[in-house]
């Protein structure tokens, strides 16, 4: 996504596409709901796949992502229209996931036969098969770390972009990068993975 | 063996983004139902919220200020299956369905489970206020209450 990869052409593609987000907030707000179906069509693939990396369950990224979408549209009115669409949708995809997953944390079972366990993603996605040892251990760094790591490899922003995305100074995510790497070449070491 | 840095880059860049389902029609048919709206368009939802909510509070002190006081056990909750009770810090659930047991962990915390099955809760130090306390039936019945920790 980083314009440094664009062409002339590509880059006046990207602006449209960017002015195509803003008309249909435009219209959205004013009451067509269609509109938000582009805004819909146009993210729905990469915040999944955002999201899905970030929760490490199919089913439940696909609930995450409906609530983005719904929380995006109901507070449309609130995104500030000078900035990018697509830095706010996803900036609404990944708040979600982290409330999602610290929600997820205080679980108290009491039989423990009953909770079924939950399945790997890689299991979920048979085209995942092969990272299956980089998305556990992906899945194990703490959620801020996972961010960066997902929307700079996964789904290719610039680091500014993140930066704007996650509303940190673009030295933080540079440097929450570069640990996230250094804890996942420890972890994939340790279970014998080289060059 | 090490991993280079530019390896664990190009292993993370090779990963495929996969096909995810289509929010459009689930989106936009909540949206159209009139479950959410943009919040530029909510002040008539607000109102009618307000006028309902207005309406619900007048009934309930209404039935308060007529009805009888009735005698209640102090300290127990009884939901169906589920008896939550408490006993100065401490909170014994007993269930008698099976299921899972989920509380605010910010204010109780376990502390083990008795022979018959109760679970004891205690106040976390310096807890106050209301504790939800939630039981998962196994049947997908979902009780929820909660206790005032002071």
């Amino acid at each position: 996504m980083s314009y440094s990869n664009f062409s002339a052409t590509d880059l006046y593609l990207v602006k449209k596409e960017e002015d195509l987000d803003r008309i249909a907030v435009e219209r959205c707000l004013e009451g067509d709901s269609d509109a938000f179906g582009e805004l819909i069509t146009r993210y729905q693939r990469p915040v999944f796949n955002t999201v899905l990396h970030m929760v490490g369950d199919a089913e439940d990224a696909r609930e995450v992502c409906q609530q983005a979408f719904m929380k995006a549209f109901e507070h449309l009115a609130s995104y500030d229209r000078d900035r990018k669409f697509f830095s706010w949708i996803y900036r609404v995809a990944v708040n979600e996931s982290i409330n999602w997953l610290k929600a997820r944390r205080p679980h108290e079972e009491l039989d423990e036969h009953i909770e079924t366990p939950r399945a790997n993603p890689a299991q979920q996605f048979e085209e995942l098969e092969v990272w299956r040892d980089l998305h556990e251990e992906i899945l194990k760094l703490e959620p801020n770390y996972r961010a960066v790591v997902i929307l700079r490899h996964f789904v290719h922003f610039s680091y500014d972009e993140i930066a704007e995305i996650l509303k940190l100074p673009e030295k933080t995510v540079k440097s929450r990068l570069f640990t996230a790497r250094q804890l996942l070449r420890e972890a994939l070491e340790a279970r014998g993975h080289g060059n | 063996m090490a991993i280079s840095d530019e390896e664990l880059v190009r292993r993370l860049e090779s990963v495929p983004m996969v096909e995810g389902p289509d929010f459009r029609k689930a989106v936009l048919g909540r949206v159209r139902a009139g479950f959410s709206r943009p919040d530029r368009l909510k002040p008539v939802r607000t109102l009618a919220l307000g006028l309902a909510w207005a309406a619900a509070v007048a009934i309930v002190l209404g039935i308060a200020f007529f009805r009888q006081p009735s005698p209640q056990i102090s300290g127990a909750t009884m939901l169906s299956n589920v008896n939550v009770t408490q006993d100065g810090d401490r909170v014994l659930v007993k269930a008698n369905i099976k299921g899972t047991l989920e509380f605010d962990q910010t204010r109780l915390t376990k502390v083990g489970t008795l022979p018959d099955g109760t679970v004891v809760l205690k106040r976390k130090a310096g807890a106050t206020g209301p504790a939800a306390i939630v039981y998962h039936a196994a049947d997908g019945e979902v009780l929820k209450t909660s206790v005032a920790v002071n």
